[in-house]
């Protein structure tokens, strides 16, 4: 047979396909869920969460994964997919809350509702919104850095870079908490550079010559802390500073065990995925949502740590999303 | 050697060598068939109109590919300099409305004869140029975003930008209309101009080419120029997506762009282009992405199997070339 007639031949199927296929439908529900960077501590637990949730509730769940925080087209372009395969609702987790928008409110406009989680798209037609409650993250952290510290001296504080919300949120818990409940301790110094453990590293170097007689740091993260207790130990202090911090990786595990970190706030990250799941079969299902769920914090320390109930929390560790 | 340069202009034209680009097509039509059978919705016209939506930045990206590829060289700094236009842009429109727009190409063309220059008339190797200018501007695109955020387009361009996207033609989008007329002009320019003829004769033999007196030089400046140029309307068409100028997107565009160029029938010895086949190869990556947003797949294992199909597309055009070349032989 001639080349050309195979073309037409698979045109010609292609067509027959296009048409049929429109009429294939199945009863089952189709959940779509679009995170930034599914290799990332928090988004793998936040997506066990969400499919162990799925297979409970007995729904068919698409995970897609965008690469990176940075990959903002790429997520775009995924939510465009989960539109054109017509999913009864959309889980999403965005790159960057503004530039998703459009097409999360293009889905909303096509009939498909969508549930923010986390970091969600800027919209005010959201079916529902996951989160943690951040504030009492850090109001948690406060209360047991101050009682560490007999509620005096001074306090050095790394709260993240600009314009992340959750960590805002963090760091003003915190210090309202720290002014309301411990007067007698001062918050001498904040960085607002750090993000990553090497940073971590060198700013609290950097704030351990400029203030000999700190007595306790604030971390927004666990990575963060992993780089002040590194500095600490390097400068010979650990046994007079106490370091407080957010989030439980395997790391942050080992740091309470050892004795370097006096607490950690957490959040629920597999509850929020639950949560997320059973919101987006409401909407599915057109019932009525709750606008918000905010699951509360915990306080993990080195005494509780070994009870403290981890399911809800972190993932599995041999879990591959 | 001259020779081997007028034996690849006239494959260009024979029908054989028409046909020994017909991997991209093929695979093209194999992946459509095989996801719309296998997933619901799929080969829905809806879907078609969404595939086309989204393959317009890497289709832009991988013609870019092609015509430096064309004259022996390659460009992995088109995913930083998509994304330095993209800001450029954004911020051009905030000032000066949705003509700003235009600053988005300019960019892209002024980055690519940078590189043009530095490849053709410096002589630098196009991995270190390209790399350089790769660095030089992701790093431009972070500094004047305020640190790597998004830089968000307001008020009423916004809506003309997300208009543009979502807006369709006898159900095509506009932004695909927009990739086809590109193609399309950038046909006509390497087929039926001189100076994009010329290009075919540099990247034959660049040497042969400087002796008959061909300005090679300028041909350099030309096929990077175009390619910078091609790369800032990728960042047009994001730009119209997201509505924002993305600082810290395109990383990692420009590989499946090269891949796009080769699985399109480019010979990285140089010398080949089509930009038709090149076309087939984009729409057919999209299908094989979009039709693993659509499967329920780990995404990770989608990874592996977007991996493998390049590879084997790869493969595919290199025996249909093979078996070509014997036939042709006997």
């Amino acid at each position: 047979m001639s080349f050309r007639k195979n073309i037409k031949r698979g045109s010609a199927m292609l067509v027959g396909l296009l048409m049929m296929s429109g009429i294939a439908n199945s009863e089952e529900l189709t959940i779509g869920l679009s995170v930034p960077a599914m290799a990332t501590g928090f988004w793998t637990s936040a997506t066990y969460g969400v499919e162990k949730e799925a297979e409970l509730a007995g729904v068919k769940l698409i995970k897609l994964d965008a690469g990176a925080d940075t990959n903002v087209a790429q997520q775009v372009s995924q939510i465009g997919d989960l539109i054109q395969r017509r999913v009864d609702a959309i889980i999403i987790g965005a790159t960057n809350g503004d530039a998703v928008k459009p097409m999360a409110e293009r889905a909303i406009a096509a009939g498909i509702p969508i549930i923010g989680f986390s970091s969600p798209p800027s919209t005010d037609k959201l079916a529902s919104y996951i989160g943690a409650d951040h504030y009492d993250m850090g109001r948690l952290q406060a209360q047991c850095l101050g009682t560490a510290m007999g509620g005096k001296g001074k306090v050095a504080m790394l709260s993240f870079i600009e314009g992340q919300i959750w960590a805002e949120y963090r760091a003003n818990g915190f210090k309202e908490t720290l002014a309301a409940e411990f007067p007698d301790i001062s918050i001498v110094a904040e960085n607002r550079l750090a993000t990553t453990r090497a940073q971590g590293i060198t700013a609290s170097e950097d704030l351990l010559q400029r203030f000999p007689d700190l007595g306790g740091f604030y971390t927004t993260i666990d990575e963060l802390a992993a780089g002040t207790v590194t500095a600490i130990k390097a400068a010979g202090r650990d046994d007079k500073i106490y370091v407080a911090t957010s989030n439980l990786s395997p790391v942050a595990q080992q740091m309470l065990t050892d004795g370097d970190l006096v607490c950690t706030s957490i959040q629920k990250i597999v509850g929020q995925g639950r949560s997320a799941l059973r919101e987006a079969v409401k909407a599915a299902k057109g019932l009525e949502n709750e606008p918000a769920v905010i699951l509360p914090a915990v306080l993990v320390n080195p005494e509780n740590l070994a009870t403290t109930d981890l399911s809800e929390v972190v993932a599995p560790m041999d879990y591959r999303p | 050697m001259m020779t081997n340069v007028s034996t690849t202009t006239a494959q260009q034209w024979s029908p054989t060598g028409i046909l020994s680009g017909a991997a991209a097509l093929i695979c093209l039509i194999a992946a459509s068939i095989g996801f719309s059978m296998a997933l619901p919705n799929f080969g829905s016209p809806g879907n078609a109109a969404n595939i086309l939506l989204q393959f317009g930045p890497l289709a832009l990206l991988a013609l870019g590919q092609m015509c430096v590829i064309l004259v022996r060289g390659f460009d992995i700094s088109v995913g930083a300099v998509l994304a330095l236009s993209s800001v450029t842009a954004a911020l051009a429109i905030e000032q000066f409305g949705i003509f700003g727009l235009i600053a988005a190409p300019l960019t892209g063309l002024a980055l690519g004869i940078l590189n043009g220059i530095l490849v053709g008339l410096l002589s630098i190797p196009p991995i270190i140029a390209t790399l350089g200018m790769l660095l030089f501007a992701r790093g431009l695109a972070l500094l004047i975003s305020n640190n790597g955020q998004v830089v968000l387009v307001t008020g009423a361009p916004q809506m003309q930008l997300l208009d543009f996207s979502f807006g369709q033609f006898l159900s095509i989008p506009y932004s695909a209309l927009l990739t086809f007329g590109v193609f399309l002009a950038v046909a006509i320019f390497l087929k039926r101009m001189r100076a994009g003829r010329r290009l075919f004769l540099i990247g034959g033999d660049p040497e042969a080419a400087r002796l008959v007196g061909t300005p090679v030089t300028r041909g350099f400046v030309l096929a990077y120029g175009l390619c910078g140029a091609l790369a800032g309307l990728a960042a047009v068409l994001i730009l119209t997506k997201t509505g924002a100028g993305l600082p810290t997107d395109g990383v990692g565009m420009e590989l499946n762009a090269i891949a796009a160029a080769v699985i399109g029938g480019s010979l990285l010895t140089g010398g080949v282009a089509s930009p038709l086949r090149v076309l087939f190869a984009a729409l057919f990556i999209q299908v094989v992405q979009s039709g693993l947003s659509f499967s329920a797949v780990s995404p990770y294992a989608g990874e592996v199997v977007m991996g493998l199909v390049i590879l084997i597309a790869g493969l595919l055009d290199q025996i249909t070339r093979r078996k070509l070349q014997t036939i042709t032989m006997h």
